[in-house]
């Protein structure tokens, strides 16, 4: 086991939000890709966008939290009391594809090696999301898409311009040469301003059926000036120039303009973009940081307006349905993990088991109820349920033999040994309503709080945590639908044996119930082994 | 009589408001001193808010008056249409103590100092204005005090970093170490945004009873929830990290976050603890001069905010009434 590091964010390798890099895209196992596009040729003012990749992993390394001293890994916003991206960093489901290769003095050959890495990404099934370089990465970026897609661009201009006196790859022409791909369909220009608008471009923009939404309409409207006109759960790319926000939010970027949006405006209308269409990449062009301020401020606002952008972007059901929950990171750690644990008395842990490995959850002093669930390790979405076994198996009790399954009717375990014969697939874990409604009690602690605890890296919620199997629970059922609550007639020494059916994720409570008879008064710990 | 001077703000030694300087704080005579403490070791990103306490003295001379020649000593809020600290400039009640000494490569030794320092400036019965250094300092200050008091702290982080990894000393750590003296009773913090915050900071703050009021938080509810929360009258400490502030105001900061109160938010909640509850003391802290813009508007706006605040706490009756206006 490597030793704890700080981490500090002046130390070590830089990578976006220090992610695993994989810059062999043919190779690509990931959700979300980013690259760097440093190419700043199409720059008719001051260049140096070339280095905004570079810059803004850099300053993404203040959000990469401090190594495993912190033990944060996705980001928490404290104003919605919410956690994002957990599941994305601890999976190494995003990782950093480095940066398409420049071709100094000839753009057309930059150009293809941007189209070819991003249709690699696609290829891959993985999101990209793009660092400029100048705004003219965006077309040969959009190029790469196969299928039909919208397009919502943030920016001071229209970077409409005709393709006139041999210009077209210029971070003048982009909005021009992504109109003309016979892919895109509606497109929306948001943040329009500067005044060296060009009337014409403009005209042809409408022209196209293009909706440009100036700065005084979308204060009037806000972020429904984009999305009623953006057809909702349709593919949308997100093209952002950072000169859409306002002038002294950029320094560090060559064409910013006053009056522009507030990093709040613009951050929420990504969010309704993200809830509303299935945004399918992105990118974030034109910062500048050789004109940046010395603490790389506009950098830093470039990186949280990535990470938060995207945190959103992977909740949306559209790109959930494509990356399900996969607990990737327990197939490559399987090797080191303990074979043995302890469950203390009222607290639950979790472990890891392949299909055809057994565990045996064994009492120490007797009547503990231990209060089983378990996920499939290929999707979270999946996982063991009560439910759906009682119809599986047309029982409303289980026992040697049989046989577990899950909400998408699959085995999941089988019982192979049972010294006690009697447990419960009726009840729900005990939580923390149970014990203020049934007990008058605050704070008492509880399987499904538990199970929160034990799933922490997963980033299960209470209310995802599945009904439980209770294991050596004592819930006579009479026939008149009576269902008492007694003492577990379970013993020291006493166990139960499931074999796996599938790669799982398993968790175990040592149930925390004192108030009831269910554990006869008294709390122990369980004993887990894998074999 | 000496001649009429113009002093002009690029001229003449520097000291904070061109106060009377009085390092020997032993024989210290004022109601309010000013101390800086030029530490950043406590710094794991960007150093150099040791030079804020120098800077931040130079551009305060622009505050300064010119000199003898427009006869202004205290300063007029155009605003308010309201002359602030004539008083304290004139009779000398203001007074620049320097700075505490630093022991590079030894933050305990460096804090010893600071604690010592301050607490002489208590004993002279005068109130400590301190100007950081990283946020780390705020510990040092505040343990020096040995009455009951509650401490407000504006900043974008909640700097309640847990004590591993052989690190407590740091900027991350200091309001988790003033919550664990015996004297500090109600912590208000303000101002938290940074998506950097750990969720367990959080839980570990609320659980001690803190109010952690976050941007959007103060914006719907206003500064009066702030002041719901502090007891009306009692003494205070405030601890301003000038991160509290939009990021696009402090591009000297090494920590600046977007999303944060404007200039007239911040002084506005000052101006309304200073009125209700009783200020004992307060820092600036995390201007890092070495990232500045070239007019140094970091350094500027930190100048403009301690004088403003030393202003309305003058006005206020708790402090008029440990420091009566005799001549």
């Amino acid at each position: 086991m490597a030793e704890d590091r700080l981490n500090l964010p002046f130390t070590g390798l830089v990578s976006f939000l220090r992610l695993p890099v994989c810059a062999e895209l043919d190779r690509l196992d990931a959700d979300v890709a980013i690259l760097g596009i440093p190419s700043d040729e199409g720059s008719p003012w001051k260049p140096g966008s070339r280095f905004a990749p570079r810059r803004i992993r850099e300053l993404s390394l203040k959000y990469a939290g401090y190594g495993p001293v912190q033990h944060q890994r996705g980001f928490y916003d404290i104003d919605e009391d919410r956690r994002f991206l957990e599941y994305e960093r601890v999976n190494s489901r995003i990782v950093d594809a480095g940066d398409s290769d420049v071709i100094f003095t000839n753009v057309e050959r930059t150009f293809e090696n941007v189209t070819r890495d991003v249709g690699r990404i696609l290829k891959a099934r993985a999101l990209p999301v793009v660092i400029g370089g100048d705004h003219a990465v965006t077309y040969p970026v959009v190029r790469a898409y196969e299928h039909r897609l919208n397009v919502v661009h943030f920016d001071a201009h229209l970077d409409y311009r005709p393709f006139v006196h041999g210009v077209r790859w210029a971070n003048g022409n982009p909005m021009r040469l992504v109109s003309e791909l016979s892919t895109i369909g509606r497109m929306i220009q948001v943040g329009i301003r500067s005044l060296r608008t060009r009337e014409q471009d403009l005209a042809d923009s409408r022209a196209r059926g293009n909706v440009v939404v100036t700065i005084p309409e979308f204060r009037a409207q806000g972020s429904a000036a984009v999305l009623e006109k953006l057809p909702p759960n349709e593919p949308v790319y997100v093209s952002i120039d950072v000169d859409v926000l306002d002038l002294p939010l950029v320094p560090g970027c060559a064409s910013s303009e006053v009056e522009g949006l507030s990093y709040e405006e613009l951050r929420q209308t990504l969010f309704a973009i993200a809830g509303h269409a299935e945004v399918v990449g992105f990118d974030v062009v034109e910062v500048n940081p050789m004109l940046d301020v010395l603490a790389d401020n506009t950098s830093q606002i470039a990186a949280q307006l990535i990470i938060e952008f995207l945190g959103r972007v992977v909740e949306h059901p559209g790109y959930r349905a494509r990356h399900p929950l996969k607990a990737i990171r327990t197939v490559t750690s399987l090797d080191d993990r303990p074979r043995e644990l302890v469950i203390p008395a009222a607290h639950a842990r979790m472990w890891h088991m392949r299909a055809g490995e057994r565990v045996t959850i064994t009492q120490t002093k007797g009547h503990q109820v231990g209060d089983f669930i378990a996920f499939n390790a290929a999707d979270l979405t999946e996982f063991l349920s009560t439910s759906h076994t009682r119809r599986c198996i047309n029982k409303v009790a289980v026992h040697k033999g049989d046989t577990l399954y899950t909400n998408h009717r699959e085995p999941i375990v089988e019982i192979v040994e049972d010294t006690v014969g009697v447990h419960d697939i009726l009840a729900a874990a005990c939580d923390p309503y149970r014990y203020r409604r049934d007990f008058g009690v605050e704070n008492h602690r509880s399987c499904r709080m538990n199970f929160v605890e034990a799933l922490a890296e997963y980033d299960v919620p209470d209310w995802r945590v599945p009904d439980p199997v209770n294991l050596f629970q004592n819930s006579p059922l009479s026939p008149d639908g009576a269902y008492a609550s007694a003492a577990s007639l379970a013993k020291a020494g006493d166990r139960i044996t499931l074999l796996a059916k599938m790669d799982l994720i398993a968790a175990c409570s040592a149930c925390p119930q004192d108030l009831a008879p269910t554990n006869a008064g008294k709390l122990s710990d369980l004993l887990v082994r894998l074999s | 009589m000496m001649d009429a001077r113009w002093d002009l703000p690029f001229t003449g030694l520097v000291s904070f408001l061109r106060s009377p300087s009085h390092t020997d704080l032993d024989t210290l005579q004022a109601d309010m001193a000013v101390l800086g403490v030029p530490s950043d070791e406590g710094s794991p990103w960007k150093p150099g808010s040791r030079f804020a306490p120098r800077k931040i003295r130079e551009l305060s001379v622009q505050f300064a008056g010119r000199g003898t020649v427009d006869g202004q000593r205290g300063y007029y809020d155009i605003g308010e249409d309201r002359r602030f600290l004539d008083h304290e400039r004139i009779n000398r009640r203001i007074v620049d103590c320097g700075d505490a000494d630093v022991i590079y490569t030894n933050v305990k030794e460096t804090f010893d100092n600071i604690t010592r320092d301050v607490g002489k400036i208590l004993k002279a019965g005068a109130m400590p204005v301190v100007i950081g250094g990283d946020h780390a300092i705020t510990y040092p200050v505040v343990r020096a005090y040995t009455d009951h008091i509650n401490v407000v702290h504006f900043d974008a982080h909640l700097d309640y970093r847990p004590f591993v990894h052989g690190v407590q000393w740091a900027n991350g750590n200091p309001i988790r170490q003033v919550a664990a003296l015996s004297t500090v009773g109600q912590i208000i913090q303000v101002g938290i945004r940074s998506l950097r915050t750990r969720q367990g900071d959080l839980e570990d703050s609320r659980a001690r009873g803190n109010d952690v009021v976050t941007v959007g938080n103060f914006r719907r509810r206003g500064p009066e929830d702030v002041l719901a929360k502090l007891p009306k009258g009692a003494p205070v400490y405030v601890s301003i990290d000038v991160d509290a502030l939009d990021l696009p105001l402090v591009p000297g900061c090494a920590s600046s976050e977007v999303n944060g109160f404007t200039y007239d938010e911040l002084r506005r909640t000052l101006f309304a603890i200073a009125e209700e509850a009783d200020v004992v003391g307060f820092d600036l802290v995390e201007v890092n001069p070495m990232l500045d813009v070239p007019s140094e508007n970091t350094s500027l706006l930190a100048a403009q905010l301690i004088m403003e605040f030393m202003g309305h706490i003058a006005e206020s009756s708790a402090f008029r009434k440990r420091h009566p206006m005799t001549l």
